[in-house]
């Protein structure tokens, strides 16, 4: 099945650019050139990720990933402005899983895009592992995404899942921001280490308002454990 | 010689000042002083005399046994020294005085028959002399002697005391100056430190405005000074953040179009090939460039966030080597932690490695050093290499190795791989490697943790 994308971009020419390009790829594009209506649109949409630009007239980028993070667990990508570092971290903060810079080459929109697919959707290429996690209070079915705190659902966004896996499977050990980044975004030692800080600040708040008795911490200079 | 700071000329000035009027004020003391006591003095030695003279002249009328009489009116001087002139010849009383001691226009005056007196020394002592001739005698005169050794002493006592308050007062002024100099230089202290803050970037610094009129001023139009060019850098980096805003969205379409264009280049006709070729290089090389011109306009304008990570630099050379399709076999570097912005370092290789591509055509090793507290990254070429003369210029931007203007690039890339090596704690030098061709060092810090 061919993966679906949302595509919120105002410059129409710039959307109708990507949009053709990523269609010649085999993706299904949903555009829309406002926040308002793509998320008024949302739910009966079904894409697998979102590409957002920050700078969005009526309702703005930030907001549009703000509302949308409570609606969906789908990876949400910023497409914003080479190198705006502060409308990076407020897009991160916002509950968005990755960026991209414009312009971009469109081999490394496709690559980034497939990479971030691939892990958040599960995809038969990669062997699942049909045994589920457990650590304590927390229970992981790897194969259905599902975790439950002491028998009850909890919901968490895909890359958020697979960081609380990454960090169970090798507890008691520490995982690296880069370990993490490898595994979970897919990006080679030199990524950005943003990403992880901000996607571990929002699990550990998830997991804590769950009041569980794990915690999730931070080992200065080094990385990120999870310990009963 | 090294010329005196303003201290230290303020200091040297309150010691000369201070010394020089000390000492005219301690001269001017001594001098009135002693002439005051020696008038003093010598008006009483006149009464006195004249008592022994009137005593000896009474004397002389009873009797003619002048040297008894010379005796005993001499004993009511101070040192009992006198000597009477009578009938052609010296009488002396007294130890250690001869009529030789009584100076010769003592004697003048006397012999013109006027009382006389005069300041000489008798035995080893100054003393006043003063002579009257006697009346009712003919050429007859007494000349008695008063010792001033008493008032010497005092004055010697008192020049003593006028020189060391001289020299206390120098430095006194010495110590004076350097308070007073501390008190002024304070300010100006304050100001050359926040100025050099300024210098090195930081606008938002400003002087606090001392109480001293002169000197609030001075820090007022510094402070303006600082507040205009800050309002001007923004004004720049707002318009250098629009301009390349502005140009990027159109730069994206253009990117994709091209990508797009190139994606089909096999089903197009030849001619088409080669424009496709050349725009996705051209419009390649017009993204660096503007994004060169970005980071250093934020480098400019100090708006620069750095990311610091410790991370381990053999792995950041590996993985930008495998980028690269470097040979993993020409790196010897350590596994050691080293704090980095990860897309900054990952910039600074990659302006290197271009570097070598067009200068020497790859490069030939990358080796590391521990130096201290940094971690130095080797990276030897076999090309051209840098002549001394350019190794600091190639760092400046758009400056370039000289004749090698038709070597592509935006020639920003050393000028900001520099400043990103500085913004990570770090430093960037060339110089020449071991077989002729450029170094380029890259400095970085060695994690605390791991040091």
């Amino acid at each position: 099945m061919e993966p679906r994308v949302l595509f919120i971009e105002d410059d129409s020419d710039i959307r109708q650019v990507i949009s053709t390009a990523l269609e010649a790829e085999g993706f299904v594009v949903e555009q829309f050139s406002d926040g308002e209506t793509a998320l008024s649109n949302f739910s009966k949409l079904k894409v697998d990720i979102a590409l957002i630009d920050l700078r969005l007239p009526g309702i703005s980028g930030l907001e549009v990933i703000r509302r949308m993070r409570p609606m969906t667990t789908i990876p949400l990508v910023i497409l914003t402005a080479f190198g705006d570092s502060h409308d990076v971290v407020a897009g991160l903060e916002a509950g968005a899983d990755d960026f991209l810079n414009k312009p971009i080459a469109t081999k490394e929109l496709y690559a980034r895009l497939r990479a971030i697919l691939r892990r958040a959707m599960n995809s038969s290429s990669e062997p699942v592992e049909a045994e589920d996690l457990n650590f304590g209070q927390i229970a992981l079915h790897l194969n259905r995404r599902e975790v439950l705190i002491n028998g009850s659902l909890i919901r968490l966004t895909n890359t958020e899942f697979l960081i609380l896996a990454e960090l169970i499977r090798a507890s008691p050990n520490v995982v690296t921001r880069h370990d993490l980044l490898d595994r979970v975004w897919g990006y080679d030692y030199l990524g950005d280490s943003r990403l992880v800080d901000m996607q571990i600040y929002r699990l550990r708040q998830k997991l804590e308002e769950h009041g569980l008795k794990e915690k999730l911490l931070t080992v200065r200079g080094v990385g990120f454990k999870i310990v009963q | 010689m090294y010329p005196l700071t303003l201290r230290a000329k303020t200091i040297l000035i309150g010691v000369v000042v201070a010394g020089v009027l000390s000492l005219v004020a301690s001269a001017a003391t001594f001098f009135l002083t002693r002439e005051f006591l020696l008038r003093q003095r010598e008006t009483g030695a006149v009464t006195q005399v004249l008592a022994a003279a009137r005593l000896a002249s009474s004397a002389l009328t009873q009797s003619d046994e002048s040297l008894g009489i010379l005796s005993a009116s001499a004993q009511i001087l101070p040192g009992s020294r006198a000597a009477l002139y009578q009938a052609g010849s010296w009488q002396i009383s007294g130890v250690g005085f001869t009529n030789l001691d009584i100076p010769e226009s003592l004697l003048l005056q006397l012999e013109s028959g006027v009382s006389a007196r005069q300041r000489a020394i008798v035995g080893s002592d100054i003393s006043i002399l003063v002579g009257f001739p006697l009346p009712n005698y003919l050429d007859t005169w007494f000349v008695g002697v008063v010792p001033l050794n008493e008032l010497e002493r005092s004055l010697e006592v008192l020049r003593t005391t006028l020189f060391v308050g001289s020299i206390l007062a120098s430095l006194g002024g010495g110590i004076i100056g350097n308070w007073l100099s501390r008190r002024m230089m304070e300010p100006l202290r304050e100001f050359s430190s926040t100025a050099r803050e300024v210098s090195l970037g930081d606008l938002t610094k400003r002087v606090n405005e001392p109480r001293e009129p002169d000197l609030a001023r001075i820090a007022q139009i510094f402070n303006e000074m600082t507040f205009s060019l800050q309002r001007r850098i923004d004004r720049e980096a707002r318009f250098g953040a629009t301009v390349s805003h502005e140009l990027r969205s159109p730069l994206t379409v253009i990117r994709t179009a091209a990508d797009i264009i190139a994606s089909v280049r096999s089903e197009l006709p030849p001619s088409a090939q080669m424009s496709s070729d050349l725009l996705t290089l051209r419009v390649e090389a017009f993204e660096k460039i503007l994004n060169d011109l970005i980071e250093i306009s934020r480098y400019q304008s100090g708006s620069v966030e750095v990311n610091l990570e410790e991370l381990s630099v053999r792995q950041l050379v590996e993985t930008m080597a495998s980028r690269k399709g470097i040979d993993l076999r020409l790196l010897e570097v350590e596994d050691v932690s080293v704090v980095v912005d990860a897309r900054r370092f990952q910039q600074i290789f990659e302006n290197i490695f271009k570097n070598a591509e067009l200068y020497a055509g790859e490069l030939d090793a990358i080796r590391g050093v521990r130096n201290k507290s940094e971690y130095e990254l080797h990276f030897d070429d076999s090309g051209i290499g840098v002549t001394k003369d350019e190794q600091d210029k190639i760092f400046e931007p758009f400056l370039r190795g000289e004749h090698h203007a038709a070597v592509p690039g935006s020639g920003l890339g050393l000028t900001i791989s520099l400043e990103h090596a500085r913004s990570m704690g770090g430093e960037l030098v060339a110089s020449t490697s071991p077989t002729g061709g450029a170094r380029f060092t890259l400095s970085l810090r060695i994690a605390e943790t791991q040091s």
